[in-house]
């Protein structure tokens, strides 16, 4: 956990610590963000808002080397931050004050998207046109070439070619890809399909892979569509 | 606008043009007199040539008045005829046939001897000599050169048009100088009632009056106007956010102590977590408020639907207020498309919504109109959403926009409302270029109405649900 406010990380700490995970506190950015690259956590905390480096800078600068999940803590207002911080491919968010209870419900939702599923069949493997996905391996390739996708980013693109050629609301994504009911005010999954939007890139044909349902909700196109 | 501006343009230039015409009128009238006397004053001296001809004639003969006659009109620039009592030219020369005439009109007693000269410039004189013969002389003016008395139309329209535009330029660059500065301290007064505490008169140029006075002392209001709401809103802002951090710290706190304590504290921890809630609630809403207020919009405007965003509003508080044996539905009869920041928008009419929700009696109906309004080429959306609860006193209408402002203290605290909503429901439309108002429905009930302007096309109408 990342955050400057050592009184709520000790609380945090407290909080979490019954429920079976190891926490560890960085106070200050620097030293959290050399911590998050040691490769020795399953997720990081991290609030956007802090003095010296910023959040949203130490995000993309984490982002840069590692997929590691991020959940932000963000301002309640401070809408900007939260988009900017789901478009640096942070997995999830919670607007500061947050309840530990929701805390936790996230952090186990992102750690088990990150996990590989154990009861998913050896070696199943999902296509559509171009890009191919290995769920067991977690990868993504795009005409052979492997895609550097976060947890959340992979979720919504298995869920998107799962449904492929038919329309899969925000409700439905919402819930498969977050774990969690759909709120209107919640752009997350707008942000996440722009993200990956970008990084899938247009058909050869300069046609758009996920069409936007004004309305409904998304549709992932295969090449004759 | 510029009434101040033509009012004292015309009147400088009207009072102008009328000095310039009654000194006119007034010069005309002297000049008038003074052809009259003029007139008189050459009368005389025909009447004077007459004598003397009589008088040179009988004395000196006919060589003696034909010297005379030479010498007047040598000298004085008059011809002159002397008849006797018979008609005839004592000179026997032949007169002119009008000259002739004249004298035979006179002679048998048709006109009068008179001074005025008549239309070919004679005058006419009956005299005696000093023995007592009756003469009559018609004398003629040679080349009566005198001053027209009114000048030539031509010349006066000239004079006039001069005069009308000199009047006009000037009185064109007093008026400019003196409402320029009106106008500019009048833009700058409006855009600081509009909300933009930068605005200011600036720039008097090297003026000195008590016009640049006013403009200055009007600079000095606004600067300090506007630091003291800068500090405010500052320090509103600032006190807001550092409250979040002790609200963080007590959230993760209670969530640790709920798990120590177990059931038998579940009600009491139930109350703290409610009212956290309710503290960070408000925290956020004075936020959103100080934003508004300082102006500072972050997030770029885009194009909302309003139909569609009161549709979204209106299922999500229907779903609450079922809980509570009351309901919400729309009726949305237009739709309309605007730039601006949806979430601004969205808890604009939810806080109305939800006010209406909170005060409905249970088992009524809230309901939410969207229609359209006409003016002047304009096209503005109207939000109505009407509620059936106690309504608000006549004298309080107005005052429900205000922060914190409650109308039935009681009852309200309980019912658990911040103060803040229907303030942030106010500033949120006035950002957006609209109004709100509040009336009492007919029957009982608050009718809250959202008026915002629609851009351009309007958005294709959703049925309402």
């Amino acid at each position: 956990m990342i955050d400057d406010d050592v009184e709520l990380c000790e609380l945090v700490t407290e909080y979490l610590e019954p429920d079976g995970y190891a926490v560890e506190a960085a106070s200050d950015p620097v030293t959290g963000l050399e911590r998050a690259m040691s490769g020795a956590h399953a997720l990081v905390v991290l609030d956007v808002m802090m003095p010296g480096l910023n959040g949203l800078d130490l995000l993309r600068r984490l982002r840069a080397t590692s997929t590691l999940p991020v959940l932000m803590l963000t301002a309640r207002g401070r809408d900007v931050d939260r988009i900017i911080g789901l478009e640096l491919g942070a997995d999830d968010y919670l607007p500061k004050p947050f309840n530990p209870h929701e805390l936790a419900a996230r952090i186990r939702a992102i750690l088990r998207r990150a996990r590989p599923p154990a009861d998913s069949p050896p070696g199943e493997r999902l296509s559509v046109g171009d890009v191919e996905v290995d769920i067991r391996a977690r990868t993504a390739r795009s005409s052979g070439a492997l895609l550097d996708l976060t947890t959340v980013e992979f979720d919504l693109l298995t869920a998107l070619l799962r449904g492929a050629g038919s329309v899969m609301t925000r409700e439905e994504l919402s819930l498969q890809v977050l774990g969690r009911e759909f709120n209107p005010q919640d752009r997350s999954i707008d942000t996440h399909v722009s993200n990956l939007r970008r990084k899938l890139g247009p058909y050869r044909q300069g046609m758009e892979r996920i069409k936007s349902v004004r309305g409904a909700g998304y549709l992932y196109a295969g090449v004759g569509d | 606008m510029r009434t101040l501006f033509v009012k004292i343009f015309l009147w400088f230039w009207a009072a102008m043009a009328l000095v310039v015409l009654a000194v006119a009128a007034a010069t005309s009238v002297a000049n008038m007199r003074r052809e009259e006397r003029l007139r008189r004053e050459f009368d005389d001296p025909a009447r004077v040539f007459a004598q003397m001809a009589a008088r040179t004639y009988e004395r000196e003969g006919q060589a003696g008045l034909s010297e005379y006659l030479s010498f007047l009109e040598g000298e004085a620039r008059h011809r002159a005829w002397l008849f006797d009592a018979g008609g005839a030219e004592v000179l026997g020369r032949s007169a002119p046939s009008e000259v002739d005439g004249r004298a035979r009109r006179m002679l048998r007693g048709e006109g009068q001897a008179s001074g005025r000269p008549d239309a070919r410039g004679l005058q006419a004189f009956a005299v005696s000599g000093p023995s007592g013969v009756r003469y009559l002389m018609v004398t003629r003016r040679l080349n009566p050169r005198r001053p027209p008395p009114w000048p030539e139309p031509r010349t006066v329209v000239l004079q006039l048009l001069a005069v009308l535009a000199t009047a006009g330029l000037v009185c064109y660059w007093l008026a400019r100088y003196l409402t320029a500065p009106v106008v500019r301290l009048s833009a700058a007064t409006r855009r600081l009632a509009d909300g933009d505490l930068s605005a200011r008169v600036g720039g008097t140029g090297r003026r000195r009056d008590e016009l640049a006075e006013l403009g200055r002392d009007f600079d000095l209001m606004a600067g300090r106007i506007e630091s003291l709401i800068q500090a405010q809103h500052r320090l509103l802002g600032d006190i807001s956010h550092e409250l979040r951090s002790p609200l963080a710290r007590l959230s993760v706190a209670l969530g640790v102590a709920r798990r120590r304590a177990g059931e038998p504290a579940a009600s009491a921890h139930d109350r703290i977590q409610r009212e956290s809630e309710r503290l960070n609630e408000m925290i956020g809403q004075l936020l959103t408020l100080t934003q508004l207020e300082s102006g500072v919009d972050e997030v770029p405007p885009e194009p909302v639907g309003l139909s569609d965003l009161l549709g979204e509003v209106i299922v999500d508080a229907d779903f609450e207020a079922r809980g509570r044996e009351r309901a919400v539905r729309l009726a949305a009869q237009a739709g309309c498309r605007l730039q601006g920041n949806r979430e601004l928008l969205r808890s604009a009419i939810e806080n109305v919504v939800r006010n209406a929700v909170r005060y409905t009696a249970p088992g009524t109906t809230v309901e939410v109109g969207l229609s359209h309004e006409q003016t002047a080429g304009l096209t503005r959306a109207v939000i109505r959403v009407r509620d059936h609860g106690p309504g608000v006193p006549p004298e309080s209408l107005g005052e429900i926009f205000r922060p914190f402002y409650r109308v039935a203290d009681a009852r309200d605290r309980q019912s658990g409302g911040t103060g803040l909503g229907l303030t942030i429901t106010e500033r949120a439309v006035r950002v957006h270029g609209g109004s709100v108002s509040a009336e009492n429905a007919p029957g009982g009930g608050l009718v809250v109405g959202l008026t915002l302007p629609c851009a351009g096309n309007h958005e294709a109408l959703t049925a309402g649900s």
